[in-house]
């Protein structure tokens, strides 16, 4: 079966590229029908695509969190001295 | 005015103003990078590029709004010169997931995480795995997730800015994925399943 939708498709490898590709750049048409074929073939691969929109999901909100409000105000009087020192 | 005293009021303006806007300058940059030592850097570089271009700053903006423009340049140098930087173990790292012949290695095999994986995404010690997670990248990697989730950059933004084609880029963001999925399925949804 594998090697059938190797020949067909194409590899896991090339798959789960296109996957990731997917959430920076649209794909081509071609790709996008490829994906398509593969992901309905394989399980594996179809588990990665889910995981990747959960991953993103999660990073999207680690970011939203630390980005909460404004920005935590830190104090840091060591640097003021030490740049004062410089200038 | 003499160039002397003209030099030795600017430099007075300068350490005003680091008494005033050095701890949210340096807040924004940990906020940014994550690391305290590369914060304090980017923050010294920015008051000393200051002292020298002062003659450009214009006395109808804020010091604060120029001083935080410096920053957010050194900040983008910094994810630059970050996202060149080699990684050793790359080849190696991608050869375990796929078999020779390009399908997944049995072991590296996707699983299916937990059903009710969006319910439990906002639990704090998930958040906790996460980050522990994007500590362990290397850097060139950490900075294209940093820069793409945290900067909220378009992948075509990114790339002018890095100045990288699309393909280097996506195929990094591809690598981090691969490893940032493999390290939540060890350290969490395994643990939970």
């Amino acid at each position: 079966m594998n090697r059938i939708l190797k020949k067909l498709v194409f590899s896991c490898k090339k798959a789960s590229e296109l996957i990731d590709k997917e959430s920076v750049f649209p794909l081509t048409w071609a790709e996008n029908i490829q994906l398509k074929v593969h992901t309905s073939l394989c399980k594996a691969c179809l588990e990665y695509e889910k995981q990747g929109h959960l991953l993103d999901e999660l990073l999207d909100r680690h970011h939203l969190e630390s980005n909460q409000d404004e920005v935590p105000q830190v104090e840091n009087q060591d640097l003021k001295v030490k740049i004062i020192s410089k200038l | 005015m003499t160039d002397h005293s003209k030099e030795k009021q600017t430099s007075e303006i300068i350490k005003t103003w680091v008494n005033l806007y050095s701890d949210s300058l340096f807040s924004w940059a940990l906020h940014k990078t994550s690391d305290r030592e590369v914060a304090e850097d980017l923050v010294q570089e920015t008051f000393l590029a200051a002292l020298q271009s002062y003659h450009r700053f214009e006395g109808n903006s804020q010091p604060k709004t120029w001083l935080m423009a410096i920053l957010k340049n050194k900040i983008l140098d910094h994810y630059r010169s970050n996202f060149k930087k080699p990684v050793a173990f790359e080849n190696s790292f991608l050869d375990g997931i796929f078999t020779e012949d390009e399908n997944w290695n049995p072991k590296e095999i996707p699983q299916h995480w937990a059903d009710d994986a969006h319910e439990i995404m906002d639990q704090d010690e998930l958040k906790l795995i996460l980050s522990k997670c994007l500590k362990k990248l290397p850097l060139q990697w950490k900075t294209a997730i940093q820069l793409k989730y945290f900067e909220e950059k378009s992948g075509d933004e990114i790339c002018q800015e890095l100045d990288v084609t699309p393909t280097n880029f996506w195929q990094v963001i591809h690598r981090s994925k691969l490893q940032l999925r493999k390290c939540l399925e060890v350290n969490w949804f395994n643990k939970v399943a």
